[in-house]
């Protein structure tokens, strides 16, 4: 089989739509409303779930005929806690600020139930390479889900995109315009409205969803 | 080769204790292989947020600059800093926010009762809440505010529009961020604490 057959494709362009890891199965929707009221680290989370989903699902599939089925759970969570804690210490040595504004959300990319799920359901069964393809796809699909909701949020919330103002100061209440900033968009309860939304939207498009 | 059995005891035992041996090992080497690099990191970053309090940012020779600028470390940690031909005392200031530790550096002008600069930062706000206070348009929001009131009280503060306690003047507190009620409650309260802690350091540094 080729690596970039056309089953290979699907495997990576699924959980982009129609099988999206939030939109669809609903699962890492806490770190999806935790890091979302700005663009910028909903987009750097979006990238380091993407890293670590991709890298477990090589590593758990190249040792998945090995691994003993009563511990199997055990094992995952082991390899995914050391790759989460490599990554932490190489961000830290070599790109000191990202690591400093990522503080502790890459530490609970070890709690994401995106790589558990995809370990136990893709990774335990299939080859190194559709395993990857699977993690890279599925990372993906989270981080455009964050992306929809962190822009939405920090426009409405703060006027501003990558915090660049785009609301001219001339609209707002207390220079005499007409405008204010919602404060409810920067609240997480907002982001899990949004995320119903997203979730709708995706559905009403989507018939066979 | 007869298959072997990986639902056995032993083999799940002798499994689990290979596999967390071999992580045992990676992870010390790795944390240890960069430590250097990371101590150098966080060193130079502490230098860069005690520069930040003295308005010097997005500076290009941190370590020249430090060197430069800061004269003296006193034995209670206060810090004595010349900028531009003017002496400041550069606070120190550890807090509680929402998640986790806060901390921070105010420097303070000559006359001993209003702020230079300011810089804060904390270990797990909430990014875009609470982890704003690490933003510059905050800690910018405090130069220039006056920190104790007649009778020698530290009266600076941070408050939701239109929270400030009755009679304390615009000069003494600065706007909270928003959604991150409790966070600004915790600069507060540091701020507070240090001021009141450091009085007699910051009068010793004003000659009063």
């Amino acid at each position: 089989m080729s690596l970039f057959s056309k089953e290979n494709g699907e495997i990576f362009k699924g959980p982009l739509n129609l099988n999206n890891p939030i939109a669809v199965q609903v699962l890492g929707i806490c770190s999806a409303l935790a890091v979302t009221s700005q663009l910028k680290p909903a987009i750097v989370m979006g990238l380091s779930v993407t890293v670590i989903t991709a890298f477990s699902n090589v590593i758990i599939s190249l040792i998945r005929k090995t691994i003993p089925n009563r511990i199997r759970i055990i094992v995952q969570l082991v390899v995914v806690a050391a790759l989460v804690t490599i990554v932490s210490n190489i961000l830290k040595a070599y790109v000191y600020d990202v690591s400093v504004q990522l503080s502790v959300y890459v530490g609970l990319i070890i709690t994401n139930c995106i790589l558990m799920g995809r370990l136990e359901a893709f990774a335990m069964q299939n080859g190194p390479w559709e395993s990857f393809l699977d993690g890279v796809g599925n990372g993906l699909g989270y981080a455009i889900i964050l992306v929809i909701v962190g822009f939405v949020r920090e426009l409405l919330g703060f006027g501003s995109i990558f915090g660049i103002q785009l609301i001219p100061d001339s609209w707002y209440m207390e220079n005499g315009g007409l405008y204010i900033n919602n404060g409810m968009m920067t609240m997480p309860a907002m982001a899990l409205i949004l995320l119903a939304c997203v979730i709708w939207v995706h559905r009403a498009i989507n018939k066979e969803v | 080769m007869a298959k072997l059995n990986t639902n056995s005891n032993a083999y799940t035992i002798i499994y689990a204790s290979v596999l967390v041996i071999i992580v045992a090992f990676l992870l010390a080497f790795v944390a240890s292989a960069l430590k250097p690099t990371q101590d150098a990191n966080v060193a130079l970053d502490k230098k860069k947020q005690i520069l930040a309090s003295l308005n010097l940012r997005e500076l290009a020779d941190v370590e020249g600059t430090y060197a430069e600028v800061i004269k003296e470390e006193l034995p209670d940690g206060t810090m004595k800093a010349v900028v531009a031909g003017e002496e400041k005392l550069v606070v120190p200031m550890k807090g509680a926010g929402l998640w986790g530790g806060l901390w921070g550096y105010i420097s303070v002008n000559k006359d001993g009762n209003t702020v230079f600069g300011s810089y804060y930062n904390h270990e797990s706000e909430t990014a875009g809440l609470g982890a704003r206070i690490a933003e510059q348009w905050f800690q910018d929001s405090f130069q220039g505010k006056v920190i104790y009131d007649e009778a020698g009280k530290a009266i600076l503060g941070v408050y939701k529009k239109g929270k400030a306690p009755a009679g304390l003047s615009a000069d003494s507190y600065v706007d909270a961020v928003t959604g991150a009620t409790l966070t600004s409650n915790g600069v507060n309260d540091m701020i507070q604490k240090c001021f009141t802690a450091n009085k007699a350091a910051i009068d010793a540094f004003a000659n009063k």
